[in-house]
């Protein structure tokens, strides 16, 4: 027996942000959290999430047991729901079934050896910066014509991302005081592909601050939290987004 | 007319081989190439030539905007689309091929690259007859005898006989098809929607730049006569443009796919990669092959481009968006994004130029293939050097799609 009952946003959020690197994912429920890692094909980006039992209206599971869904099917399904519904899955041998309202609708499952959870590097730096979502995305967007990646430099005082080509450039520059933190001995650069980046801030709808850490010629680490808890506690799921640095040639 | 080989084979060697045994190492036989072209050529008598043109108008790019067109015909009536196919060129032997391609007569004749805009009637009589689906029956009167070392030798374009000034051409009446005609009557419509339009009704880009390279296509008023190298370059890119952009859209391969086409002379190879678009072709030329006849080794150039395209010309020239056709028309096949390396080997025995047709239909015939398939790059590299006659380590320190795809992931720095 599993049921679980979640608000489409809180599913809407998951599974876009899954969307981001690849369209199947593999879940492993607990008694009182589910998790889930991907990582895209060519192993450029990862997202690890974990998805608490209070993120759920309902949660019902009879042991631990992983799910392998075919991400983009699911989010068809939510598509069916106004966003202030809820959605009610079950398991029904092989398929997942989704209830919305007076709908419902079965997708298959994927069996779960083809679908493989990858591992998850440790990422070590003591350099980080807390920015708000909205700015970091104004940054990205100002670079989006500009190039495929950016440069995110971090210093002791301020934070830029700067991008250029051979006849234009965009930078994005905030200095302390409009940071929520900033931790950095001397300055470190490193360069990251914009189109990741782009992709995850867009489907970060209800995120409102995230810690970037990196150092140089590294990976970056988005850590960020979203949705909202039953009580309407917000942040509630704890995701992060790791990104390979693009080498300079 | 004489067709040499460019190193100096024994006599001895010749003897024992006859033809047969290729002892010269060489991919075609200079002396069949003759044996074939020559007979040919005796039916061309007086200063006079009739055939059936497969079609072919070949148009020369020296002096642009003042340019030469050269209506073509081999001196034989009949079927003779072969010598237009490219396609069909595949499945030839080279020697074959080549006394084919020398026999095609070119009668020259003086325009400006602007007439396109109003051609005059001989002009149009000229372009219907490139445009047209069949062969088309030619009679031509040359100002003087056909100037034999004037065969047509280039590294973009097939290769292509002799020719004569016209002091008269006949041209019979031709159909170039629906969707030919459509484009040349349409004054309004872009060349490059124009060729876009052909290639989406089902016309092979060789037909396509012949089209394009007679001032068939365009605006009305800003309508050229394109020289035929350029043409051939001009609608390979644009029409891999166009797929390059459609493919970015789809969902991306998830594993390494590795091909290989070994071909008498030369060895195609092209990795397919999940990752964004990006790619590059690359050339290896070795001592005594076509474009290094000094050399003491086999000489690699690479060039590349990005997610977003290159701005430049690439110096490799135009089989860079010959063989980007071909990659692109791969993916579209498959529906599926990803990005390419593509790598080109030329040995001493091919010593001849014979024209970017010839990467672009070995690519396609090598993606046609069934691919190996494999977890990671460095698998692929491996499977590959296994057929490589360059040191891989060569190849891949030249290259700028390998480490873009090898070091900008995560495994560089962890297992996953």
């Amino acid at each position: 027996m599993l049921r679980l009952t979640i608000s489409v946003k809180n599913l809407k959020e998951i599974a876009d942000l899954l969307n981001t690197v690849v369209t199947e994912a593999k879940f492993k429920i607990e008694s009182g959290l589910i998790s889930v890692k991907v990582v895209d094909p060519a192993h450029v980006a990862m997202v690890c999430l974990d998805i608490p039992k209070e993120a759920f209206v309902e949660y019902q599971i009879d042991g631990d047991e992983e799910l392998a869904l075919d991400v983009e099917r699911m989010k068809s399904v939510i598509r069916l729901a106004n966003s202030n519904d809820q959605v009610t899955l079950s398991k029904e041998k092989e398929k997942l079934k989704f209830e919305i309202n007076n709908i419902s609708k079965s997708i298959a499952l994927l069996d779960n050896n083809t679908v493989v959870t990858p591992r998850v590097p440790v990422i070590t730096s003591e350099n980080y910066v807390i920015v708000s979502k909205t700015e970091f995305e104004r940054g990205l967007r100002a670079a989006e014509d500009v190039s495929d990646s950016i440069r995110l430099i971090l210093s002791s005082d301020e934070f830029r991302a700067k991008s250029s080509s051979d006849s234009e450039e965009s930078e994005m520059v905030l200095t302390k005081d409009m940071l929520k933190d900033i931790k950095c001995a001397s300055t470190i650069k490193s360069s990251y592909p914009l189109e990741y980046l782009l992709k995850l801030v867009k489907s970060l709808t209800t995120s409102d601050e995230i810690k970037l850490s990196f150092k140089d010629d590294y990976p970056l680490n988005i850590e960020f939290t979203f949705g909202q808890a039953k009580g309407s506690q917000p942040g509630v799921i704890k995701g992060s987004f790791l990104l390979a640095p693009r080498m300079e040639q | 007319m004489q067709v040499r080989a460019t190193m100096r084979i024994p006599p001895s060697l010749c003897l024992s081989c006859r033809g047969a045994k290729m002892l010269c190492g060489l991919t075609f036989c200079p002396i069949s190439v003759n044996r074939i072209v020559v007979p040919k050529m005796k039916n061309v008598q007086g200063n006079s030539l009739s055939g059936s043109s497969p079609p072919s108008v070949f148009v020369g790019r020296y002096g642009y905007p003042k340019i030469r067109i050269y209506p073509s015909t081999p001196p034989e009536h009949g079927d003779t689309g072969i010598y237009e196919s490219t396609r069909e060129w595949m499945n030839m032997p080279m020697e074959d091929f080549l006394s084919m391609r020398l026999s095609l007569v070119r009668g020259g004749m003086d325009i400006r690259v602007g007439d396109a805009a109003s051609p005059d009637r001989l002009l149009q009589e000229i372009q219907l007859m490139a445009l047209s689906q069949k062969p088309v029956e030619v009679d031509m009167v040359f100002e003087k005898n056909l100037s034999a070392s004037d065969v047509v030798l280039d590294d973009h374009l097939p290769p292509m006989g002799p020719s004569a000034p016209i002091r008269r051409i006949q041209v019979d009446t031709a159909s170039p098809g629906k969707d030919v005609e459509k484009v040349y009557g349409d004054t309004d419509l872009k060349a490059g929607e124009a060729m876009r339009y052909l290639y989406s009704s089902g016309i092979d880009v060789s037909r396509i730049s012949k089209i394009l390279s007679i001032g068939a296509v365009g605006e009305g008023k800003a309508r050229r006569v394109v020289p035929t190298r350029w043409s051939i370059t001009a609608v390979d890119k644009n029409i891999s443009d166009t797929l390059v952009e459609r493919v970015k859209d789809y969902q991306q391969i998830d594993k390494f796919m590795a091909f290989v086409r070994p071909t008498p002379g030369n060895l195609f190879m092209g990795i397919l990669t999940p990752s964004n678009w990006i790619y590059e072709w690359g050339e290896s030329w070795f001592p005594g092959s076509t474009w290094n006849q000094w050399g003491k080794e086999a000489f690699v150039e690479i060039d590349d481009e990005g997610y977003y395209g290159r701005k430049d010309y690439p110096g490799i020239g135009g089989c860079y968006y010959s063989a980007r056709l071909a990659v692109a028309e791969k993916f579209v096949g498959m529906r599926r994004s990803g990005g390419a390396i593509t790598w080109r080997e030329i040995y001493p025995s091919f010593n001849l130029p014979v024209g970017v047709w010839y990467v672009r239909e070995n690519m396609r015939l090598m993606f046609s293939g069934k691919p190996e398939i494999f977890d990671t790059l460095d698998e692929a590299v491996n499977y590959l050097s296994g057929f490589m006659e360059v040191d891989p380590s060569r190849w891949l320190s030249g290259s700028k799609v390998y480490p873009a795809i090898r070091y900008n992931n995560l495994d560089r720095f962890f297992r996953i």
